[in-house]
């Protein structure tokens, strides 16, 4: 344990820094400028870059050997893998088997605002 | 090296071995945290395709600039935790338990924020699921995604709790002289635990409170 004595904290303030400022930032973009459509994408690169920081550095993954640096990747491929099949499930469902998809006289009347985009509009990525 | 007081293991074949053994544990076990909260992530991301208005109106009632308070306050707290397992592997112990119950401090204030939060929902009737009685946004889509606000928020609250008090042991045992710069495995795996709580509120912050 004799080199560790050396080791010095400060790298650890630093990463903390980086995070601050990168929560600060991701705070910013949501409230004040809005980016509109991006503003998903962006949140949530800025959050995996939080995380990775987290995990190398806090959490040591980058001093450690062997199987301990595998398990939580894997895990966050397995979380890509069932948001992926979902969502792909839920995105190109026919219009009839969807909460919104109920034949006009028999929906109740309710807000714009609470439908999904109809099949075609710009705003829908896929689906028919 | 076992005796009745010693925290080495015969069966491990040597510290190193002892040492390894708990942290891939303790991973595989986060593992299957990550997959815990996948669930309600995944919920979330089918409701949010169906009502994509809703949530981001919704998302304006939330209390954005306090959540920023209580990431910081985390991301915060995950750094004196780190501390903690740089100082332990020194050997300084009281160093150890001050940062550990200056983490435990920002916990608190983590949660009596959020307890402040749901108190407020609670007044203005944004509840899950059939008690979901809040004017301003319609109840098809509002009322889902109040619900994923509670479970999400409420789950990563629980693990809090869990996190604060082991915490607190880990602080009492750095006090109490149970860790060394020899033997500091469970600082190191209980600290691995804290900062994945933190992780999980990276992507809570932004996906429920910075809905554009």
């Amino acid at each position: 344990m004799a080199e560790e004595k050396k080791k010095s904290a400060w790298g650890y303030v630093g990463v903390w820094a980086v995070l601050a400022v990168l929560t600060v930032l991701t705070w910013v973009l949501g409230t004040k400028l809005k980016l509109g459509p991006m503003g998903l994408p962006v949140a949530l690169l800025i959050a995996v870059a939080k995380t990775v920081l987290v995990a190398m550095f806090f959490m040591h993954l980058v001093e450690q050997p062997g199987a301990r640096r595998v398990v939580f990747p894997v895990s966050v491929l397995f979380l890509a893998l069932l948001m992926g099949g979902t969502l792909i499930d839920a995105m190109t469902r026919i219009r009839m088997a969807r909460p919104d998809g109920i034949e006009d006289e028999l929906e109740p009347k309710r807000p714009a605002s609470t439908r999904t985009e109809p099949p075609g509009s710009p705003n829908r990525w896929m689906g028919n | 090296m076992s005796t009745e007081t010693s925290p080495w293991e015969d069966h491990f074949s040597g510290p190193e071995n002892q040492s390894h053994a708990a942290q891939l544990g303790m991973w595989i076990f986060l593992g299957s945290e990550v997959l815990l909260f996948t669930n309600l992530f995944v919920g979330y991301g089918v409701y949010r395709y169906y009502y994509p208005e809703v949530f981001a109106e919704a998302s304006r009632h939330l209390k954005a600039d306090w959540a920023l308070v209580q990431t910081l306050l985390l991301v915060t707290s995950s750094l004196m935790v780190v501390l903690a397992v740089h100082y332990i592997r020194q050997g300084r112990q009281f160093l150890t338990a001050l940062v550990l119950l200056l983490a435990i401090l920002m916990g608190v204030g983590f949660l009596g924020i959020k307890g402040w939060e749901y108190w407020e929902h609670w007044k203005e009737g944004a509840l899950p699921g059939e008690y979901y009685h809040f004017e301003e946004i319609p109840e098809q889509g509002g009322s889902l995604f109040y619900t994923l606000y509670f479970l999400l928020t409420g789950l990563h609250a629980i693990h809090m709790l869990v996190a604060l008090g082991l915490l607190g042991w880990l602080a009492f045992g750095a006090v109490a002289g149970k860790y060394t710069a020899g033997y500091h495995i469970p600082v190191e795996v209980g600290g691995l635990y804290w900062h994945l709580v933190d992780v999980f509120w990276l992507f809570i912050y932004p996906l429920l409170y910075l809905v554009e």
